[in-house]
Order: structure tokens, then sequence, then C-alpha cells
């Protein structure tokens, strides 16, 4: 499931409130900033028959309360958010499209298996080890991004993507725990790539 | 700055309504139940309000935190005013703390009880029976499926050998046979780097063969098998089966045979079954410490915010319950402080407002009273006014003292006639008075016997010596009433009739000399006449003896009448008022050059002088004053005509009392003295113990010191007779002059 938002997306005031407030919580509580890093390799942007692709390679690296969820039955959720974003030199940039790529990891109690399942083409993979599944949820192929034909000529944008765990995915009982513990932080710095 | 201080005293109003409002506070309160009603239904059912749980936690924590802040305002400022001792802020503290307890012990009892009811809730739904019912249950599927695909591998690995020594241009028919052959579903050849050399599948749809992964691969390249379960999604359980293919002459490539088996319908429900049942149970073991720590976050939440609101509705019950009361203690501090005419609004009709109307009532008539009071009491003053008024311009001195003769009340005149500014000396007594001045003194002890025998109304005259020389006073004095309310006491009114007196028996001697002269002095002529008459008839014509008799007759005749007409003259002398010149006068002077007169006449009499050495000077007639000295001296040696060793000496001594400033002029001798029956009237005309003299010496004496403001008095000392005259100085006679005082009333 690819989005593709085009309509500039501007950021409202009790959003920006939230944000505010978050922000203002992020610096008292340091659990809610600091988390383990998920870590982009191998990135690459290329365009092939005029859109853009997208190879990756993710390296997740689940710390143990996740991995012990897991094999207790608690799905983990994982987001790639790529953004495409039109930069403007006099005023604030604009979001042009917002694709996310969501993974979700199982462990397969009767099977033994460790199941990744690409949400948005609801493709299923099952693995003997979480170590398989892991790389093979890391590895991103000719994700196609964008058409260039979305983009003026004279413009300049931005792409950038960034791997999270979805902390709303999570069980009721447990999404306190992935705002507010650091054990349940898990994201990537944003890769950014600017196109002229 | 104006309308700064307006925005700021407006803050300050919408910060304290805010504060103690009840709408905000309800708002506020109702927020937050709505918060923590959405957070009990996202634990209960995620799929509603699920996405906003962390939000509403953030927001019912700050709402908490707004609690807080909001009870720690109400605490500080009730604090503030119980350190400012306010009126009704100790009762209000009071009922707080009482409310607070109340409001408290039941939450924590319910609070411990949820928590404990809680954790033994969540706890009955695990059972260790159940969870190794669900074991048992997968381990069940896990060994029926274990054994199906033992029986499948041993089936199907004899087809790897089988395609060793077939060329890869026919292994599709190979695999499409193995497929017919096997019941698999798909059957799948690949070569190196997972390449698909050769695939066949049942399925319709499936166009490329689903790959094993890296670790699958990495086993079969190592000549292990791989036999494994794998879930599809939408099409239930499969067996995947991989195994190695040996390598031959014809096929040195490393080759991977992949076959996948359906799991049957039926079985294959039964797993997925179990394998939901037990996924889902262990996830629940897994979420019950989570779960329990949200249920007891959310409840610590409910109950925060439940006691937060206790707590505020404790200040807020407890200021609206002592609001009246705080009115009331400042109302009557108001009261106290004399502000009769407070009036505190009526909100309630319940007890408290009728105890605030009764205030009401009470300052009502408090004011009425007070006004009345005051009214009284403007009256009184206007009265005392006017009689202050009066009394300052009475030419008569008014005293009035209480019961324990302190001074009361004193008129400028009264002051004005003792020389003594009184009016500072109200409050005092007359005897601490009297000690300072010794005119007063004397005053005081005139009018002691008749204060002390209480005498309703008395009069009185006394003669004083002050700082403008004598004064007789005519004093009238009255009780005061006692009892209810009054104090009792006296009033005194005294008035200067020195002078009066003086005008008077002025004017009573010029009437007797004025008849003396008319009805004795005009027949005394005609009697001399007719007597000088008779003897120049007579003479010749009688016998000598006869002759002589007439003469000796005639002759006492003439010198009879000489000497009433004499007698008359010195007595129209001493009725006469004279002019007076007064000039400065040098006393000792004076004396000395008299008893120079005096030093060859006296020669059986020693006259002696003791005269002080300040010299004193008056304001005298020279004239008169020596005829007072000629008169003394005169009427010493004439007293002491038969007394040996005589001796009259004539002193002066400067002095000084009660502010005045005199002259003693002292004539004592050592003759007889003065016979102590005539001590009372010696200063009287026509009073005298000697056998010559006219009887005015003394009597002059005296008219001519009270001429002079001074005074006399004669006194027996034990060596003989002593005349004490007192003359003002003439510093203090012209000071005299100068002071007025004003009258003072008490």
């Amino acid at each position: 499931m690819t989005k593709l938002h085009t309509r500039p997306v501007k950021t409202p005031w009790l959003a920006a409130l939230l944000m505010f407030c978050v922000g203002i919580i992020n610096l008292s509580v340091p659990a809610l900033a600091a988390g383990q890093k998920l870590l982009i390799h191998n990135a690459n942007i290329f365009m092939v028959g005029g859109v853009y692709h997208l190879d990756a390679d993710v390296e997740y690296a689940l710390t143990r309360p996740l991995v012990e969820a897991l094999i207790n039955g608690v799905g983990l959720t994982f987001d790639m958010q790529i953004e495409v974003i039109k930069v403007n030199e006099w005023w604030l940039n604009t979001e042009l499209a917002t694709i996310t790529q969501r993974n979700r990891l199982a462990f397969h109690a009767l099977s033994r298996q460790f199941v990744v399942e690409n949400l948005n083409t609801n493709v299923l993979e099952t693995f003997p080890d979480l170590t398989s599944a892991l790389r093979y949820q890391g590895r991103v192929q000719n994700l196609p991004i964008l058409d260039v034909s979305l983009l003026d000529e004279d413009g300049d944008y931005r792409i950038r993507v960034r791997v999270d765990l979805a902390r709303d995915e999570l069980p009721l009982p447990l999404r306190a725990r992935g705002y507010f513990s650091n054990a349940w932080q898990l994201s990537s710095d944003w890769r950014i790539w600017e196109l002229r | 700055m104006g309308t700064s201080l307006k925005r700021f005293t407006l803050k300050r109003f919408t910060l304290k309504r805010f504060t103690t409002g009840l709408l905000p506070v309800i708002g506020l309160f109702v927020l937050m139940l709505v918060s923590l009603y959405l957070i009990s239904d996202a634990m209960q059912n995620a799929t509603r309000f699920g996405r906003l749980y962390i939000w509403l936690l953030l927001l019912s924590t700050v709402l908490l935190v707004l609690f807080g802040v909001l009870i720690g305002f109400n605490l500080w400022q009730l604090v503030r005013q119980v350190l400012r001792k306010e009126p009704g802020s100790r009762l209000t503290l009071r009922f707080v703390w009482l409310f607070v307890v109340l409001a408290l012990l039941p939450a924590t009892v319910v609070y411990g009880f949820s928590v404990w009811l809680l954790h033994r809730g969540v706890d009955s739904w695990f059972d260790v029976e159940v969870e190794h019912a669900l074991e048992d249950a997968l381990d069940l599927s896990r060994a029926s499926l274990d054994l199906q695909m033992r029986q499948l591998r041993q089936r199907t690995e004899p087809l790897a050998t089988v395609l060793a020594d077939t060329p890869d241009l026919m292994t599709p028919l190979v695999l499409n046979d193995m497929l017919r052959v096997s019941n698999a579903i798909e059957v799948s050849l690949f070569g190196n780097n997972s390449r698909v050399i050769a695939s066949a599948s049942e399925i319709s749809n499936s166009i490329l063969p689903r790959l094993p992964g890296d670790s699958v691969l990495r086993l079969v390249s190592q000549g292990e098998a791989y036999v494994g379960l794998d879930p599809i999604k939408n099409a239930g359980l499969h067996i995947r089966l991989v195994f190695p293919v040996p390598s031959s002459p014809q096929n040195t490539e490393d080759r991977i045979l992949q076959v996948l088996y359906p799991v049957s319908d039926r079985l294959s429900t039964l797993a997925e079954s179990v394998q939901a049942g037990f996924g889902k149970y262990q996830q629940l073991v897994y979420l019950r410490a989570p779960l329990k720590q949200g249920f007891i976050f959310t409840l610590t939440l409910i109950l925060l915010s439940g006691v937060m609101f206790a707590i505020w509705a404790a200040f807020f019950s407890s200021r609206r319950l002592t609001a009246p009361i705080t009115e009331l203690a400042e109302g009557t501090r108001a009261v106290a402080a004399g502000e009769y005419h407070k009036r505190l609004p009526v909100t309630k009709r319940d007890d408290l407002g009728m105890l605030v109307m009764s205030f009401n009532l009470m300052t009502e008539r408090l004011a009425d009273a007070r006004d009345a009071a005051d009214q009284s009491q403007r009256l009184v003053e206007n009265q005392r006014t006017y009689l202050q008024t009066i009394l300052n311009h009475l030419s008569s001195g008014v005293l009035s003292l209480d019961a324990r003769l302190t001074l009361r009340t004193v008129n400028a005149s009264a002051s004005q006639i003792l020389g003594l500014d009184l009016s500072r000396n109200v409050g005092r007594d007359l005897a601490s008075l009297g000690r300072e001045h010794p005119m007063l003194d004397h005053l005081c002890e005139a009018f002691e016997p008749m204060l002390n025998a209480s005498h309703t109304d008395w009069q009185e005259q006394v003669n004083l010596f002050g700082p403008s020389g004598r004064k007789v006073l005519m004093c009238r004095g009255a009780s005061l009433p006692a009892g209810e309310g009054q104090t009792g006491g006296h009033v005194i009114v005294f008035d200067d009739v020195t002078e009066l007196i003086q005008a008077q028996r002025n004017a009573a001697w010029g009437e007797v000399a004025r008849r003396l002269a008319h009805e004795i002095k005009n027949p005394l002529t005609p009697i001399q006449l007719s007597a000088e008459r008779l003897r120049n008839k007579l003479q010749g014509n009688l016998p000598p003896q006869d002759a002589e008799i007439l003469e000796r007759s005639i002759h006492t005749i003439v010198q009879q009448v000489e000497s009433m007409k004499t007698m008359v003259n010195a007595f129209g002398d001493y009725a006469r008022t004279p002019v007076m010149e007064i000039a400065p006068l040098n006393l000792n002077t004076l004396i000395e050059e008299l008893a120079e007169l005096y030093k060859d006449e006296t020669t059986h009499v020693r006259l002696q002088l003791d005269l002080d050495t300040n010299h004193p000077h008056i304001e005298a007639d020279s004239v008169r004053i020596r005829q007072v000295l000629h008169n003394l001296i005169r009427n010493s040696l004439e007293a002491m005509e038969n007394t040996q060793d005589g001796r009259i000496i004539i002193s002066t001594r400067c002095l000084e009392e009660s502010g005045a400033q005199f002259v003693t002029l002292n004539v004592d001798d050592n003759g007889p003295g003065f016979p102590e029956d005539l001590m009372d009237r010696l200063f009287d005309p026509y009073i005298t113990s000697k056998t010559k003299g006219n009887g005015l010496g003394l009597a002059i004496v005296k008219k001519i010191i009270e001429e002079h403001g001074g005074l006399v008095w004669a006194v027996n000392s034990p060596s003989g007779a002593c005349i004490r005259i007192r003359l003002l100085l003439i510093d203090v006679r012209r000071r005299s002059l100068a002071p007025r005082f004003e009258g003072n009333t008490a």
C-alpha cells in the first residue's frame, strides 16, 4: 500500500502545539528522545524509466525486550517512511509525498517460524530463525518512489528515508512502554538525498 | 501606566476566577473524566481510541498537574492568610484539613482494595492447567505434523536422487511427473544463486516458485535436508521439503529440490486454531504485567483526579462556609474600630444569614446610639464652650475642685488675679500646688476649713501678698452635687476687692473727716471766739481770784479748741487721699537719711540699721514712705520712753516668694510690745495704748503702705514689738503689670 500525497501539507496550529508539548516532554523525559538506532546501509536512489527507485539494506537490531515480546506472540510493525520534500528558498519546505512501507514481524509458535509480512503487498515470508527474517525484512530493492513527471524541472527536491518501530501498532498495554521506555525505542536517522 | 495596571488587575482577577471559580474547575474535572473514560475505553477496546491512548495519558497528566497547581495555589493563599492572621483563615484551614481527611481516608481504602482486586482479577484470568493444556495441544499438533513431515520426507527424498542424472532440459517433465505422483502442490529445482531451473505447480496463479530462505539454502548447501512447516497467507499450512540434489557428471552445478505439500484442511484448521489460541494466551500471559500496570495507572489517575477534585472542593466549600463568618469577623473588627455604619450583604437565608441580619441590626442600633451620643456630646460641648466663654469673660476668678480637692476648672480671671498660670495645673491637687506657690497655699489655708466642713455656701475675705502686691480677695464657695455620675466637689468664685475696699475705706474716712470738720471744727471757732470775748469782757471786772480762774478756764477752752482743731486737721490729713508722686526710690538711702535725723534725738535709745546690701529699689512716693518711717520710729521711741537701753533695729531684706520679688522692711524694738488685746485693731484709727498722740500713727502707716500695694502687719517678739512691711521691688512691680493669663477649663 503506497500512499502518494501531492497536496502540500500545512502544519495546523493544534498539531504545532502538540508537537511543542511533545518536544517539551522529549526534553524532560530522556527515554522518549533516546532509543536504539536502526542503521540504513547501502542506500541508493536511482532513476529507471522516469521513476526514482530506492535500494537499501536496513540493519534491524532488536533489543532483548523486543525479542522477548516477539517470542511471546507480540507482532512488531516497522515503518519505512519515505518523504519527498520540495525545498523552498524563502518559505517553509513543502511535503510533496509520503510513502510508508510497512512490515510486520511475528513468531509462529506452531511452526517455530518467524513470519515477515509486507503489509503493503500482503506478501508473507517465513524464516526458521530471526536473523534471516530481519535480513529479509531489511532488504529493499528497486522500490519505486516517485515519477519524475510530478516534479518541476527548476525545483529543488529532497528525498529522505527513515525506519522506525510503529509504537502505535503495539498492543495497548505495551504502548506506554513504547513511548517511555528506552528499550522499546527503535528508529533510524533520516537518510537524505538532494534532487537537483 | 494606568492601562498596564488595569491589565494586571484584570489578569489577577482572571487568575483568581480560574483558581477559585466553580465553572472553570468543573470544566476541568469534566474534561478529566472524559479523558479517563476514553482511556478506560481504549484499555477495553483499542480499536476506537487506541491511537489516542498516549495523548489521552498526556492530557490526563497535564490536567492532573493543572489540578495540582490549582490546589497548590489555593494552599499557598490559605497559608498566607493564616500567617497574616486574616479572619476566618484558621477556620478555613481546619475545614480543609477535615474535608481532605474525610475524602482521603475512604479513597485510599477503596484504592487499596481496587489494586488488590485488580491483581487478583487479572491473575485469575490465567491458569497453569490451561497453559499446560494449550502447550500440550500445541505439542500434539506439532507431533502430528512432525509425523506427517517425516513420512513425506521418506517419500520425497528419493526424488532428489532421481534428479541427479536428469539433464536440465528434462527436468520440467520429471518435475511434472513428481508433482502428479507425490500429491505435492509445487515442485521446484533451483540452481546456483537460487536460479529457478524448473518448476511444477498445482497453483494456477503462481508464476514463480516460493524461494526458500537464506538459512534454508545455507543448511541445504551443507548437504542437509530441510523439512519445515510454512504458514502461507490465505492458503493455510504447508510442509516445505528442501533437499540437495546429488551432483553427477552431467550436472556439476549445486542444485536444490523443493517440494511443497499442503497440510490437510482439517488438520490445518485445527492446527491454526491451536496456534491462534496458544498465541493469544501466550501474548496475554506476557502482557499480564504491563496490563496490570496500565490498569493501576488508570486507576491511580482516576483516584488522583477524584482526590484532587475533592481537595479543591474542600477549599471551595470551606471558603463558602467560612465566607459569612469571615465577613462577620471583618464586620466585628470594623465595629470595634468605630465603623458603626458597617453593613454586611445578606446572601443566604440560612442560620448564618440570620446571624448576618442580626449583626446588621446590631450595627444599625449601635450607629443610632452612637449618633445620639455624638449629638449629646456636641450639645454638652456647646454648653461647655458657652460656659467657658462666660467664665473666661467673667471678671471674677472661678476655680472648681473635685471631692479630692483636685483642680478641675479654672478661668483666665482666676489666673490673672492670683498671678499664676493655673490652666497648666489642671488635674493637680490643691495641696501640691500650694507647696509650689506659697500664695496659693495661703489661699488654701483660708479655704480649707470651709471645704472640709462641707459648707454648702460660704464666703470669706482673704488677704494675700503675691507678685502684684497685696490683694484682698472676696471668696465665695459652694459645694457641687455628688452622686449619679457626678463627682461632687466645690466651686470657688473670688474677686479682687483690694481697690474696692481701699476706695470704700477712703470714702468712709473722707466722709468722717467731712462730718468732723462740719460738726466739730465749725463750732470750735465760735467757742474759741466766745471764750476770748468772755475773757475780754470780764478781765478787769472780776476780782483777782475770779479773774485767775476765768483766765485759766478760758486758757483751757482755747487750748482744747486748738487741740481739737489740730486733731480734726490730722484726721482730715489721714482721710484725704493725696496725689501720689511715684518715683524710683532706694529704700536703704531713705532709711539712712532718716536715721541721721534721729541720731541726736534718740539719746536713750540706740537706732541700729541692718540693711540689705542689694539696695532694694521700690517705686514709691518718698514723702509718704518717709512719713511711714517717721511714724514707726516715733511710735517705738514713745513706747520706750521708760525703757533703759532702748534699741530700735531697722532692717531690710530682699526676698522672693511665688515668683514675686519684694523687700521686707522690719522695725523691731525692745519695748514692752503691743498689748495683746489691741493686736486685732492695732492699725485702726484712734487705737493706742499711749497717753500721748492722736492714735493715727499706725493707721496712717497702714494706709500709706496699702496705697503702695504693700502689706503691713505687727507681731510681738520676745524682745518687743515688731512691724513688718512688704513692698514690691521695682523690677517686679513693672513686670507684674505685664502678664495676662488665659483661663482654662478641664
